[in-house]
């Protein structure tokens, strides 16, 4: 089916990288629901990016990178100033040595920096989208996939929501753990086969970094990111914080979550 | 620190290997818009990309048939997931170079993985360039 309006291939990017605003955004995905040509264009530049980050291993350091660094200056040494002058400097390269040597470290603590909530559920999203992600068990059972969770040790009771009014329907769960914490893990598929992902984990949402935008309904206040072609939307319950992913248009995930945010009971006494 | 480290391994890299050429733009975009076409007549194919459609080694292949320009900005953005503005400041270009890197990269990217993937007969015939 062809779209009366103009194509929007060149914003296309833009919006896989979060760049477009509200506006632009909504533009280009109201196009893309009807236009197969750009949503081909969408899927075709969206695997390209995704096979990188699933498929791609951080380049290692080159073990020879400190003499490397040494080799080039004497050579810039010998070029510029003369023999005499690079003995001269011979303190000076091994300074540079050392901050050669720092300067790796630290890449190395950036390379092997912990991932933050809304990039590792972005993460999820995008294996479980790919087919990258199984699910541990598959079930359409709310109840069955909540004792699912308590059987493998997750320590908060859950909350499967029932989305089934809003024609999502539960596919299964999966228990993920950082190392950190546990996450419960659950995914819906909606009519037109777009992905809604749900995680709970005990945590607090101040604990995250600074959202796109805050959104409060009724008793809550709703964290809102954007990573590429996904909304993430984090509330607090009780000791649990909660999260919904998904690359439908960004205003539906927020009204989802407005509509199934629930305080927890109170205890007992 | 990618602008220092980069610097490093362009250096590193030239004196190893031969600058890989990338296709011309011209021919990029028709090789990129036939297998768009393809998949429009014949349905996705590889959205969730099947697991065993490509391996690893072949994404990084791929990747390493990028001029290292290119590969350098498509790994700061879409592996490190730099902001276009990071990775400019790191490859010390224009913003616009990183968006036109990045837009050649991936279109690059999907042409060789669905090539791989109709390889493995993960495509139809009706979708062949």
């Amino acid at each position: 089916m062809r779209s009366e309006s103009p194509h929007v291939r060149d914003e296309i990017e833009e919006l896989l990288d979060g760049r477009l605003d509200d506006a632009a955004r909504q533009r280009v995905e109201t196009h893309l629901a009807r236009c197969e040509e750009c949503e081909s264009v969408r899927r075709a530049l969206l695997l390209g990016r995704e096979s990188l980050r699933t498929g791609v291993r951080h380049e290692s350091m080159p073990e020879d990178l400190t003499a490397a660094v040494i080799a080039v200056l004497d050579r810039e040494d010998r070029r510029s100033e003369g023999p005499r002058a690079a003995a001269q400097n011979r303190r000076l390269r091994l300074y540079i040595a050392a901050a050669a040597a720092v300067v790796l470290v630290a890449l190395a603590v950036f390379l092997t920096r912990p991932r933050d909530l809304p990039a590792l559920v972005a993460e999820n999203y995008s294996e479980f989208r790919a087919g990258r992600l199984p699910l541990d068990l598959e079930t359409a059972d709310a109840v069955a996939l909540e004792r699912f969770f308590a059987d493998r040790g997750v320590r908060f009771r859950t909350r499967v929501l029932d989305l089934a009014m809003m024609r999502y329907q539960l596919l299964g769960g999966a228990v993920l753990d950082d190392g950190a914490r546990k996450r419960a893990f659950f995914v819906y598929r909606g009519e037109d086969g777009r992905l809604l992902a749900c995680q709970m984990y005990e945590g607090r949402v101040s604990d995250l970094r600074a959202p796109k935008t805050v959104r409060r309904h009724g008793d809550f206040t709703f964290l809102v990111f954007r990573a590429n072609d996904q909304t993430q939307v984090f509330w607090q319950e009780g000791d649990v914080v909660c999260v919904l992913t998904s690359d439908i248009p960004s205003e539906e995930v927020v009204q989802l979550a407005f509509a199934k945010a629930m305080q927890p009971p109170a205890p007992p006494g | 620190l990618f602008t220092i480290l980069y610097s490093i391994f362009v250096n590193r890299y030239r004196k190893e290997r031969r600058e890989p050429k990338l296709l011309s733009v011209e021919e990029l975009e028709a090789r990129f818009d036939g297998a768009v076409r393809g998949e429009v007549r014949g349905g996705p194919v590889t959205e969730p990309a099947p697991r065993d459609a490509w391996t690893d080694s072949e994404v990084e292949a791929a990747l390493s048939e990028l001029p290292e320009d290119f590969r350098a900005t498509v790994l700061l953005v879409d592996v490190e997931e730099m902001t276009y503005e990071e990775a400019a400041a790191a490859l010390d270009c224009a913003v616009g170079t990183v968006r036109s890197r990045l837009s050649r990269a991936r279109k690059h990217l999907y042409v060789a993985l669905r090539e791989t993937a109709r390889r493995r007969g993960y495509l139809k015939d009706a979708g062949r360039e």
